[in-house]
C-alpha cells in the first residue's frame, strides 16, 4: 500500500484545502480505487488513535492543575500557620521558659529551627517580575509565556514553558532559575534543588549566586540530608565575596544552634 | 486566575481552533468555581462524595473537548447548561454501572449528550486500551507532535515545543510520525479491522 503517496493527499482532503476539481477526483478514486480506500480508512483510525492521545493529555493536564492548586491551597495554610506562629513567639515571650520545658515547648522551638520555618523564613517569591528576556532571543516568547502562566498560578504550564527552553538558548540560565522557583511554589522542593544546582552551573553571573541561594535553602526544605544542606550554606559563608554571604552567615549560626538541636528531635 | 472571559461563540471558536486558544478556553472554564460547586454538590446530593465531584467535573471537560472539536455541540444551549448536563449524564451512568440507587432526576437536558449503557462503557474502556496500545508503539515525540497537530498547533509552535529549528523540521517530523502510525495499523490488519469496526 503506497502510504507514502496517499498521506500527503488525505490531509489536505481532510482539511478541505483540495480544489473543486481535486476533490472531485479524490472522491472517485476513493469509490474506484479499493486500495486508496482501504488506505484511507487506516487515516481516519490514526486520527482516532491521536484523539486518544489528546484525551490522555487532557486528562493529566486537569490532574496537574488540581494538583497545583490544591498544593496553593496548602500553602497559603502553611502561611497563615506560619505567620500565626510568629506572632504566638512574640505575644508568648514572657512564657518562653515555662514553655520551654514542656512537650508544646519543644514543639514550638522544633517549629521555629526546623526546615520548614527556617525556608519559610529565608525563601523570596520572585513573582516573576524580573523576568523579561531579551525579545529578539529565541526562547523570549517561551519566557513571556512561562511569567505570563506564572502569575495566573498556573505552575504546571509555567514549568512546561522553562522547561522547553533550549540549552542552547542564552536565556537558559534564566530559565533554569524560574524553574526553581516555579517548583518551590507547587512543593517540589528536590526537582527545585535540581533546577537551581543547573542555573547555578550555567555559567550566568546574573543567576549563578542567587541560585545557589535558593539551591541550599530547596536543599533544606526537601529534607535532604542536613550535613548535605549545611555544606551548601557553609560554601557562601566562607566567601566574602558571596551575594549572600551574609544570609549564608546566619542560616548556618542557626543550623548550629542549640535550638536547632533540640528541634531535631521532633524533625 | 485567568483574567480571559469567554462568551459562549468565542469559548467554542477557541476550542475548535485549538492550540493555545483552547488551552486557555478550557483553563477559563476549569478555573470557574460556581460551575464546579454546582457539579460538586450534585454529586454529592445523589450519593458521592467531593472526590466523585471533582472526577466528573474533569471528565465532563474531556467530553465537552472533543464533543465541540467533533461539532456534535451545535450551540443552541449555554456552554455551561450544556457542560452541567455532561456532568450530570456522566454521573448519572456512573451509578447505573456501579447499580447502586437510581437517580432521582433523570429528566433530559438541553441538546443531552448520548447516553451510555454499562456495556457502552465497557465496550469504550475496551476501546481506549487498544488505542493507547497503538499509541505506545509511538515514541514520546511522535506522540506529541501528533497531538500538537491534530489540536491545530502550527509547525512553528510543534518546533519550538520540541526544541525543533524549524518549521520544515516539525513538518518532516510530523510526516514521518504519522505515516509510522499508519504502517504500524497496516502492518496489523486484526488491530485496524477492530478499531474500524468500533470507530
Amino acid at each position: 500500500m503506497n502510504l507514502e503517496l496517499y498521506l500527503p493527499q488525505f490531509e489536505a482532503y481532510t482539511e478541505g484545502t483540495l480544489s473543486p476539481g481535486e476533490r472531485e477526483a479524490f472522491d472517485l478514486e476513493l469509490a474506484s480505487n479499493p486500495e486508496f480506500k482501504e488506505a484511507f480508512s487506516l487515516y481516519q483510525v490514526s486520527l482516532h488513535v491521536m484523539e486518544q492521545q489528546i484525551e490522555d493529555t487532557l486528562r493529566a493536564t486537569l490532574k496537574d492543575w488540581e494538583k497545583t492548586h490544591s498544593g496553593a491551597d496548602s500553602a497559603r495554610t502553611e502561611a497563615r500557620i506560619v505567620s500565626f506562629r510568629a506572632r504566638l513567639v512574640r505575644y508568648s515571650a514572657a512564657a518562653a521558659v515555662l514553655l520551654l520545658v514542656g512537650v508544646f515547648g519543644l514543639s514550638l522551638v522544633s517549629r521555629n529551627y526546623g526546615n520548614q520555618s527556617l525556608y519559610a523564613r529565608y525563601y523570596d517569591d520572585p513573582a516573576l517580575g524580573g523576568l523579561r528576556g531579551d525579545p529578539s532571543a529565541p526562547a523570549a516568547g517561551l519566557l513571556e509565556e512561562a511569567k505570563e502562566a506564572y502569575q495566573n498560578q498556573d505552575f504546571a504550564l509555567a514549568a512546561d514553558k522553562l522547561r522547553a527552553v533550549p540549552q542552547t538558548d542564552p536565556q537558559y540560565p534564566e530559565a533554569l532559575y524560574y524553574l526553581g522557583h516555579t517548583y518551590s511554589q507547587t512543593g517540589q522542593y528536590a526537582e527545585a534543588q535540581q533546577a537551581f544546582s543547573q542555573a547555578a552551573s550555567a555559567g550566568d553571573s546574573r543567576f549563578s549566586e542567587k541560585s545557589e541561594w535558593y539551591a541550599a535553602l530547596s536543599c533544606l526544605r526537601a529534607g535532604e540530608d542536613d550535613a548535605a544542606c549545611q555544606d551548601l550554606f557553609d560554601r557562601m559563608a566562607a566567601n566574602p565575596d558571596h551575594s549572600f554571604h551574609h544570609q549564608a552567615k546566619e542560616m548556618v549560626r542557626q543550623l548550629g544552634s542549640f535550638w536547632r538541636k533540640i528541634s531535631g528531635v521532633f524533625r | 486566575m485567568s483574567a480571559l472571559q469567554f462568551s459562549n461563540d468565542a469559548f467554542v471558536e477557541a476550542v475548535k481552533k485549538g492550540g493555545r486558544e483552547r488551552e486557555a478556553a478550557i483553563r477559563w472554564l476549569y478555573l470557574d468555581q460556581d460551575l464546579r460547586a454546582k457539579v460538586g454538590a450534585f454529586v454529592r446530593n445523589n450519593q458521592g462524595n467531593q472526590e466523585d465531584g471533582t472526577d466528573i467535573f474533569h471528565e465532563g471537560i474531556l467530553v465537552l473537548d472533543r464533543n465541540i472539536r467533533e461539532n456534535r455541540f451545535r450551540g443552541e444551549a449555554p456552554v455551561k447548561g450544556y457542560f452541567f448536563s455532561i456532568c450530570r449524564f456522566l454521573w448519572m451512568n456512573r451509578f447505573r454501572k456501579q447499580a447502586k440507587v437510581s437517580l432521582m432526576e433523570p429528566g433530559a437536558a438541553p441538546e443531552q449528550p448520548d447516553e451510555d449503557t454499562p456495556e457502552g462503557v465497557f465496550h469504550r474502556e475496551e476501546l481506549k486500551e487498544v488505542l493507547r496500545n497503538v499509541l505506545n508503539t509511538l515514541g514520546e515525540q511522535c506522540r506529541k507532535i501528533l497531538e500538537m497537530w491534530k489540536l491545530s498547533y502550527s509547525m512553528a509552535e510543534i518546533a519550538a515545543s520540541l526544541g525543533m529549528d524549524s518549521d520544515a523540521q516539525a513538518r518532516k517530523a510530523k510526516y514521518r510520525c504519522h505515516l509510522g502510525l499508519m504502517q504500524h495499523l497496516d502492518n496489523n490488519p486484526g488491530i485496524a479491522q477492530l478499531l474500524k469496526q468500533w470507530l
